[in-house]
């Protein structure tokens, strides 16, 4: 399956996702997309087919989210603590996401037209030079979209994230292009992988898990949170329905936060990170 | 994309909806504690008794106004239970302003031997070699939060000190507790409002609708559903 595909709502399910429409749509949600396995369990089937399966509900996700006028997508794909899984089953992992990254680049077109932007975060350096050069061309060649965006989270954990973040204001006070004055949150939040993101309004967290097993712990600070008990696979619209529902029963007590760096000198320290980040991309391919 | 705007039957519907699912909480929290008492005879009843104890409780208590009286209950059975941490989370920070009421209620009602040892007082000292039961108490605020990350990347940044162990090390002595291993979010709007990032790696969070007279059997439910929990930490 591909990562664009067509609309698979009922008029009915069309019909419901409008009314939900009336009220406040969050900008972006988070998934941790959690369940494939015990889902192969219990339909008896191979591990790495419930991952195949996972995958597919992923493009069905994003395409209901567009549908929904939900802008952001962040998808928690890969853990580094992951990679402690038998040697089989990370094997079949990597063997998957290099498929997948392989075929985003050949539906250039399609993910070109729909002006979708594909970021990934996550420590690039553990993956394999084959994957990481696929990574890297894909986010390259869809850098400059604006419509729609997908951040997948791969060999990504968010204490990884923060303590990178930090040591790089560190080196950045240290090369004295930083004061330490200029450290403050909206610093960090600027400077982390998500930095080209606003924090995640929503996240949801499937197969009756209730935490969050490193993933964005940063970014969803005053996120609204719902753990829903459904297994990845079989996550339908009606659950995602049911989750932006509640967020928006919610939405007057939420806390609404806007990063923003003032200081001159730290913007500038932001705009040669994310050139680094450019430069090491294009390292890779 | 189908792109149109809203039309009248969709709000309609959405406000039916609405008003539907407000009717349905308002049932729902009139018939939660007759249904929770049941809940927790049947749990008396089964054979299978609660294994695990969280080591670190921490209640967020999100936009409600903290209700000394039962906070000063949680830590008294957060006592009995052999909990060895509680911390309570106040973003708006009103709970600082009653920890001396909530301290006094706590030595009124704790048996004697039994030590609360507070944390959040400039004047606190540890002292060890306590006989009986003892918890430590600490109360947090949205500084605590990303605000404390911040503030040791200033420190390190100040000491050119780039080290991992070195940066654990500080948020440590700032949040003196273990990483929690239950949070408890109260009020009906399920969100962190700026709890600590770094230290809910593995936390379980459950819901609570109100910490406010919150009974005995509530908690012990809350510790039942904590006791479900299995950890598998990435494998």
């Amino acid at each position: 399956m591909s990562w664009i595909v067509s609309s698979s709502l009922t008029y009915f399910q069309r019909f419901c996702v409008n009314v939900i429409k009336c009220g406040p749509i969050p900008r972006h949600i988070a998934f941790i997309m959690d369940g494939n396995r015990r889902y192969a369990t219990k339909t008896k089937v191979e591990k790495a087919e419930g991952h195949i399966k996972g995958f597919d509900k992923l493009a069905e996700t994003l395409q209901w989210c567009l549908e929904l006028g939900v802008k952001e997508v962040t998808v928690y794909a890969f853990s580094i603590e992951n990679f402690k899984r038998s040697r089989e089953e990370v094997d079949t992992l990597m063997k998957l996401a290099t498929e997948k990254f392989r075929q985003l680049l050949d539906e250039k077109e399609k993910i070109m037209s729909e002006g979708v932007c594909i970021r990934i975060i996550g420590n690039l350096g553990l993956l394999s030079p084959e994957l990481r050069k696929l990574v890297a061309e894909a986010e390259l060649m869809t850098k400059d979209n604006n419509k729609a965006f997908l951040n997948v989270a791969f060999s990504y954990t968010s204490r990884d994230e923060i303590f990178n973040t930090v040591q790089s204001i560190v080196k950045g006070v240290q090369d004295e292009a930083l004061d330490v004055e200029d450290i403050d949150e909206d610093l960090i939040s600027g400077a982390l992988y998500t930095s080209c993101s606003p924090d995640p309004d929503l996240i949801v967290r499937t197969s009756g898990e209730v935490r969050f097993s490193d993933f964005l712990l940063w970014q969803i600070s005053n996120s609204f949170i719902s753990f829903t008990k459904v297994l990845w696979p079989e996550f339908c619209i009606w659950h995602l329905l049911a989750c932006i529902f509640y967020y928006q029963r919610s939405y007057n007590d939420l806390q609404q936060k806007k990063a923003r760096v003032t200081s001159e000198r730290a913007q500038k320290f932001l705009h040669q990170l994310q050139q680094q980040k450019i430069t090491q991309l294009k390292s890779y391919t | 994309m189908d792109q149109k705007s809203p039309s009248v039957i969709h709000r309609a519907c959405y406000l039916t909806l609405n008003v539907i699912y407000t009717i349905y909480e308002i049932i729902a929290s009139i018939f939660r504690q007759k249904l929770l008492i049941f809940l927790c005879h049947e749990i008396d009843s089964r054979p299978k008794k609660i294994t695990k104890v969280p080591t670190h409780l921490t209640v967020l208590l999100g936009n409600e106004e903290p209700a000394v009286k039962d906070l000063a209950n949680l830590i008294l059975w957060c006592l009995s239970a052999r909990i060895t941490f509680i911390s309570f989370y106040d973003y708006k920070g009103s709970l600082r302003q009653c920890e001396d009421k909530l301290r006094q209620l706590v030595e009124e009602k704790k048996n004697e031997e039994d030590h609360v040892i507070w944390h959040s007082r400039p004047d606190f000292v540890h002292k060890n070699g306590y006989k009986g039961r003892k918890i430590h108490v600490k109360l947090l605020g949205e500084e605590d939060g990303r605000g404390t990350i911040a503030n040791v990347t200033k420190t390190l940044a100040s000491a050119a000190n780039s080290d991992l162990l070195q940066f654990e090390t500080e948020l440590l002595k700032q949040f003196e507790f273990p990483d929690p291993d239950l949070g408890v979010c109260c009020g009906k709007t399920f969100s962190l409002y700026g709890y600590p990032p770094w230290q809910i790696r593995v936390t379980e969070f459950l819901t609570l609708q109100t910490h406010h007279n919150i009974t005995l059997e509530t908690f012990i439910h809350l510790l039942y559903r904590f006791n479900k929990c299995e950890q598998r930490y990435g494998k």
